[in-house]
């Protein structure tokens, strides 16, 4: 007797429910995931939300084949939801003694047979429970809207959910002072005292020589006399040094290094831009005249040969410096110059 | 070997036995079908219940409707284990010479009738457990074969206790049955005095042989198992023990003791014949479950917290069935 043709069509029946089942169940954590991932990445605005669907699809591959191979058909497993119908057992008794010839076996396959065909088949169908469907269309919704959102936010069209979330609910930005303050021999051009929010940048400062002077650095160890500090975590309080030329004659024979504290992190410098270059949201402003390469001063033309005229006319009338010193003052012009 | 005619008489047999007893007792269907189960299974079956409820009738009437040999024992504290099995007596014969002769006693019948078994001294009591397990008796050393088929249905009262010695657990193991014998309903009652008034007479006939009963229980015994049931029955019987690995928190709680393998035993050969009752040729997993009461009641021993919240046996069995159904996904 060949059991599975007899009951060939509601074990077909069984296995499309066991593939519905699976599918269903494995779309439903797929798509939750898919959600969250999809939210993550609006919030944080991430470009690549491709991999949002790339990760469903394997997900989705590998739950299914989890719950596939978990409730994977079997004759025994069907016998036994074909028996929960009310067949008391007789189906899982005939799969078990299908080999057995005697004839009270034989009688009970034949008896099972018969009871099977009166199964309503209607009762194998896969029904998903309310509470799941009402769970997967929920699901559905969330991650379709979440993926949409989270493309248009990748592709500019809105908002990344950082953004939209700050709009929504405004947080108290911390701020802190930035104080400027210039020594004798000079002044520093640009807002002395500044308040800044956290993490923005402070406007733009540079420190002018006065006449007879020259710039040596900050208190922080920047030694470029323009500087804006970005990003400003901390108030900040700022000397700028000047020394005079003789000071810094002085410091130029001493082969040694003067000490100065390391620069912190926060404490940048920008390489001056011209006018028409300047950014369009900053106040960010600067002397054209003065260029910085290379953590050196080079001062614009017009600056340099002044001072220079000053400067030769002061030597060339001093008649107690030495030659050599006189050389090397030359030297030191002849290196701004290039 | 067993063929069609033998599985077609089955259950035109079964039918006529059933026909035949509703003659004599009104009522009592579950307690009627218990008994001829476990006659057919081949077990012994305690009845209890209160004085007048048709336990002695009811066995009576099965010793008719069966054809077989049948005795009744009235058990009482006198009674003496020789009072049952039998004895040596002196006899002399014809040339005047003496020598001993066997004397059978009353349990060399087939179905024996031992009626308020409890009111008998264990010593006596105990002559029973070879008879009831083997199917023989050893008097004087001499092993005797009882008569096939053989049946002790034994009843007792569970109300009067003073002067009665309860049966022992290994007594107790030997009745494949405990079956309650209720009190009979309004309308089984008014048939029973209307019935009476005519006549006392026993008119049931008899429709089966014993030949014919070990046929039946031939045939019954063919009768194929799946293993998802043979294991349900199993687990039953083992979540009966407090202690054991599958213990249920129900036999935790209220048991003391669980039962024996008999207890095993007994699920499968009466859920077949059962099976077969019902025009299937298969066991179920209700035909475990409708037994189960019969079979356990007896074999566990309720602690001492259940009988202070006064749980019942039944209530207990069926309190573990649930339990085994729902953790092993049965349904």
């Amino acid at each position: 007797m060949d059991i599975k043709k007899d009951f060939k069509k509601l074990y077909d029946a069984y296995k499309k429910n066991i593939i519905k089942k699976s599918l269903i169940y494995s779309l439903l954590l797929s798509l939750t995931a898919l959600f969250v991932t999809s939210l993550f990445f609006w919030i944080f605005n991430v470009k690549q939300f491709y991999i949002a669907f790339i990760g469903f699809a394997i997900l989705e591959g590998i739950l299914f084949s989890i719950f596939y191979y978990l409730n994977r058909p079997n004759e025994t497993n069907f016998a036994r939801e074909l028996d929960a119908l009310g067949l008391e057992q007789r189906v899982i008794t005939m799969y078990e003694y299908k080999d057995d010839d005697s004839l009270m076996a034989k009688i009970q396959r034949t008896n099972a047979i018969e009871h099977m065909g009166k199964v309503d088949t209607k009762l194998l169908r896969f029904v998903l429970p309310t509470l799941f469907f009402s769970l997967l269309i929920a699901a559905s919704i969330l991650s379709v809207s979440a993926s949409t959102v989270s493309i248009l936010s990748a592709t500019g069209v809105i908002k990344s959910g950082r953004e939209t979330i700050k709009d929504i609910i405004p947080t108290e930005q911390k701020e802190y002072n930035v104080y400027y303050n210039a020594r004798k021999g000079g002044y520093i051009r640009g807002e002395l005292n500044q308040v800044v929010k956290e993490g923005e940048d402070a406007t733009p400062v540079i420190a002018i020589a006065e006449h007879g002077y020259i710039f040596v650095s900050w208190s922080d160890g920047v030694r470029n006399p323009y500087r804006q500090d970005v990003n400003v975590d901390r108030t900040l309080e700022l000397f700028v040094t000047f020394v005079t030329i003789d000071e810094y004659i002085e410091m130029l024979k001493d082969p040694g290094e003067p000490e100065v504290p390391e620069e912190p992190e926060n404490a940048a410098w920008q390489m001056p831009k011209p006018d028409d270059e300047s950014d369009e949201d900053g106040p960010k402003k600067y002397d054209s005249n003065s260029m910085i390469i290379d953590g050196e001063t080079y001062y614009g033309e017009s600056v340099y040969d002044e001072y220079l005229s000053e400067v030769i006319d002061a030597l060339s009338q001093d008649s107690e410096m030495s030659s050599d010193t006189k050389k090397i003052i030359n030297d030191y012009f002849d290196t701004i110059e290039k | 070997m067993i063929n069609e005619k033998d599985i077609n008489d089955f259950s035109k047999k079964i039918q006529e036995i059933f026909d035949q007893i509703s003659r004599d007792v009104i009522g009592q269907k579950e307690v009627v079908e218990g008994t001829v189960v476990a006659m057919i299974a081949g077990g012994n079956v305690l009845l209890e219940g209160v004085p007048g409820v048709g336990k002695t009738r009811l066995v009576r009437t099965l010793g008719r409707v069966f054809g077989l040999p049948f005795s009744r024992i009235q058990f009482t504290p006198d009674l003496m284990p020789a009072d049952v099995t039998g004895t040596n007596m002196v006899v002399r014969d014809d040339n005047g010479k003496t020598s001993f002769k066997f004397q059978e006693g009353p349990i060399f019948a087939s179905i024996i009738l031992a009626d308020e078994i409890n009111r008998a001294t264990p010593k006596t009591q105990s002559a029973l457990l070879e008879a009831m397990q083997e199917h023989k008796v050893t008097v004087m050393g001499v092993s005797r074969q009882l008569n096939e088929p053989f049946f002790v249905l034994a009843t007792q009262n569970p109300i009067e206790q003073d002067g009665t010695y309860p049966l022992p657990e290994a007594q107790m193991d030997r009745f494949m049955f405990k079956i309650l014998v209720p009190n009979p309903g309004l309308d089984e009652l008014m048939t029973i005095v209307n019935l009476t008034q005519k006549t006392m007479e026993e008119v049931a006939d008899t429709v089966c042989s014993g030949d014919e009963l070990l046929k039946m229980r031939e045939t019954a015994n063919s009768i194929p198992v799946a293993n998802d049931v043979l294991t349900y029955a199993m687990i039953l019987v083992s979540a009966t023990h407090p202690t054991g690995e599958y213990a249920s928190e129900t036999a935790k709680k209220y048991l003391r003791l669980g039962a024996s393998p008999r207890a095993g035993q007994a699920f499968i050969s009466a859920a077949k014949v059962k099976a077969l009752i019902k025009g299937r040729y298969n066991v179920a997993y209700e035909d475990i479950d409708e037994l189960a009461c019969m079979i356990l009641r007896h074999r566990i021993k309720l602690n001492f917290e259940a009988i202070a919240e006064r749980v019942s046996p039944d209530q207990i069995i069926e309190e573990i069935i649930k339990e085994v159904r729902a953790k092993y996904k049965i349904k």
